[in-house]
């Protein structure tokens, strides 16, 4: 064999231009997607995570320095303002989240199970009118409510003090009640988003798991629970794992609730409205020192506690799969 | 596909469904009832309209008090210019993504898919700021940019192109045609259900986007969104009757949206949801 040793350089490069030659165009066409997602998403989400460790502001000609773990320290702990608003909020989202989600996928699993008993035309319109409150923008849904919740006039309130609930206060601006509120115009609104996604789920079941079970003699709701549910599990994974999600980010709808010149600002003066995306944009317009490393520290550990609950539900998920198998 | 159901388990199911129904519906229609009716009835016991011409008076004093005309017009702007760049970009990717196999190809569908997860709330203070830097806050673009590489319209359309027939391109490809020809002479044309999917259902999502309007949004564009989530505090001046007829025409574009192409949107979530 001659020397091929020293051809080798030579057909590398040829290799690299005949791999682009041949493959190029497919990376050219998705490069708009990517340069965009890379700059605007990953970039943003991989600066910020840098940012939490200085003391970052909105500030004209501050310079940003590196500080560490401050504004973790500042954020999580009730010494400082910030920090107790920010814990006040957590303490709020907790509350909200084991409420929300719960309840969502409970009402949106009856929901559904209702809606497939049905068929044809009664099915779809159905399952139409169902998801009619979450095509309603989130101004539409809260502004609906806080009339029908309006004391003294609304008529949802005046329903509500006939059964002797809240008869007497205004629900937006007193807590516990503020909770209620909310949880009644987000549960409104996004259970039927829910609701669309387990009802396909059902449809794809096999017809014949129902057919076989119905000579054995199963009754409607013996199906529910040995069938549907069982074989829904992949989809009411997903809607679980979504709902957490969306409900740590609960943002629009208790805005809105909490504007209200009784509460002073945004949230609330002692934040008992108030909710960790609100914190986080209102340090962005607090125009404090160091306001947006603290904004940033504040997303983060809001991602963290993301991740954390999203990764508890797939490992439990995994593990009960493994012990079923 | 017939089912025997108990008697009894009827009865329940219509109870329930039939309870359900009216908590959906009356909220939105007490809207319109009490746009429509004139100002002498209480707005909590009105159940029904009474007179169009007073929904008239209403929706104009609306106009009138609230800026809310050109407000619907920029949002309006603003979501088509959105759902334009990102149907473009993402239905480049997805037919690359679905038509080809190429070196990494499954890697960069994973990312696609995992940034479906991906929380808003992580990138968006950063984002804000960056989008600040460069000037483009209080403008179309600054409005448009976190909204234009959406993943989960690459999803959508990549499932449908699935299914496409690959012959379609080798045929294309041998009478000449160029990569990118193919895509927006063969393919694209091809594309109209997926690309309605999109659309309906972002139209829907990004006519009531508030977290990222709230920050880049100034005095040139204010998004309905934030103009009604400012009005609807208890320090606005405004009275109730405005308020409602302000609700009713700027959530109305969505909701027809919705009942037009409602088979779309269903589809369209039901897909996204069982193979996410």
């Amino acid at each position: 064999m001659p020397d091929i040793s020293a051809l080798e350089p030579l057909t590398q490069k040829r290799g690299i231009a005949r791999f682009f030659r041949k493959y190029g165009k497919h990376y050219l066409g998705l490069a708009p997607f990517f340069i965009l997602f890379a700059v605007f998403i990953l970039g943003a989400m991989i600066y910020g995570i840098a940012m939490s460790l200085t003391d970052w502001s909105t500030k004209a000609n501050a310079v940003t320095e590196f500080i560490g773990l401050e504004n973790f320290k500042n954020v999580l702990t009730d010494e400082t303002q910030v920090g107790r608003r920010f814990l006040t909020s957590l303490k709020n989202l907790f509350f909200f989240v084991i409420l929300a989600v719960p309840l969502n996928i409970i009402i949106a699993t009856l929901l559904s199970l209702i809606v497939n008993q049905f068929r044809g035309r009664a099915y779809r319109f159905f399952r139409s009118a169902f998801f009619l409150p979450y095509v309603a923008p989130f101004f539409l849904a809260t502004g609906v409510w806080l009339w029908l919740m309006s004391p003294g006039s609304g008529a949802a309130w005046t329903l509500f003090a006939k059964l002797n609930i809240g008869a007497d206060v205004s629900w937006r601006t007193t807590p516990g009640y503020f909770l209620a509120l909310l949880l009644m115009v987000d549960l409104w609104r996004a259970i039927g988003f829910n609701m669309i996604i387990l009802t396909a789920g059902m449809k794809n079941i096999p017809q014949e798991l129902y057919e076989a079970s119905m000579i054995d003699g199963a009754t409607t709701f013996q199906q529910w629970r040995r069938i549907t549910l069982p074989m829904l599990e992949p989809v009411l994974f997903f809607v679980i794992v979504n709902g957490f999600i969306g409900a740590v980010q609960v943002y629009d709808i208790p805005w809105v609730l909490s504007n209200s010149s009784t509460l002073g600002t945004i949230g609330g003066k002692s934040a008992f409205a108030s909710y960790p995306v609100m914190e986080i944009v209102g340090n962005v317009y607090s125009g404090k020192a160091g306001n947006l490393g603290t904004a940033c520290a504040e997303g983060v550990v809001l991602m963290m506690i993301i991740m954390a609950i999203t990764l508890i539900q797939i490992i439990w998920r995994s593990r009960k799969m493994r012990e079923e198998a | 596909m017939k089912k025997k159901t108990t008697g009894a388990a009827r009865v329940i199911v219509w109870v329930f469904a039939s309870v359900w129904l009216l908590v959906c519906l009356i909220p939105l229609t007490q809207i319109i009832s009490v746009n429509f009716s004139t100002a002498d009835r209480g707005l909590a016991s009105t159940f029904w309209p009474n007179s169009l011409s007073a929904g008239i008076e209403n929706i104009r004093d609306a106009v009138d008090q609230t800026g809310i005309l050109p407000s619907s017009a920029q949002t309006l702007i603003f979501v088509s210019f959105t759902i334009v760049c990102m149907l473009l970009v993402s239905a480049l990717a997805a037919y690359e993504l679905a038509c080809f196999r190429f070196p990494g190809r499954n890697l960069l569908f994973f990312i696609i898919l995992s940034s479906m997860m991906l929380p808003m709330i992580v990138y968006v203070i950063p984002l804000y700021r960056f989008v600040h830097g460069l000037s483009l806050s209080d403008t179309l673009v600054g409005l448009a940019i976190p909204f234009i590489p959406l993943a989960f319209s690459v999803f959508i359309i990549r499932q449908f192109l699935e299914s496409i027939p690959k012959e379609l391109i080798e045929a294309a490809e041998i009478d000449g045609a160029g990569h990118f020809t193919i895509f927006f002479r063969i393919i694209l044309p091809l594309m109209a259900i997926p690309l309605l999917t999109v659309t309906v259902i972002e139209f829907m999502q990004i006519w009531g986007s508030f977290l990222w309007p709230t920050l880049v949004s100034g005095t040139k564009w204010k998004p309905l969104s934030v103009l009604l989530a400012g009005l609807l505090g208890d320090g606005s001046f405004l009275t109730g009757r405005v308020k409602i007829a302000a609700l009713l025409i700027s959530g109305l574009p969505p909701v027809i949206v919705y009942l037009i192409f409602q088979r779309y949107i269903v589809d369209g979530i039901a897909t996204s949801g069982l193979k996410g």
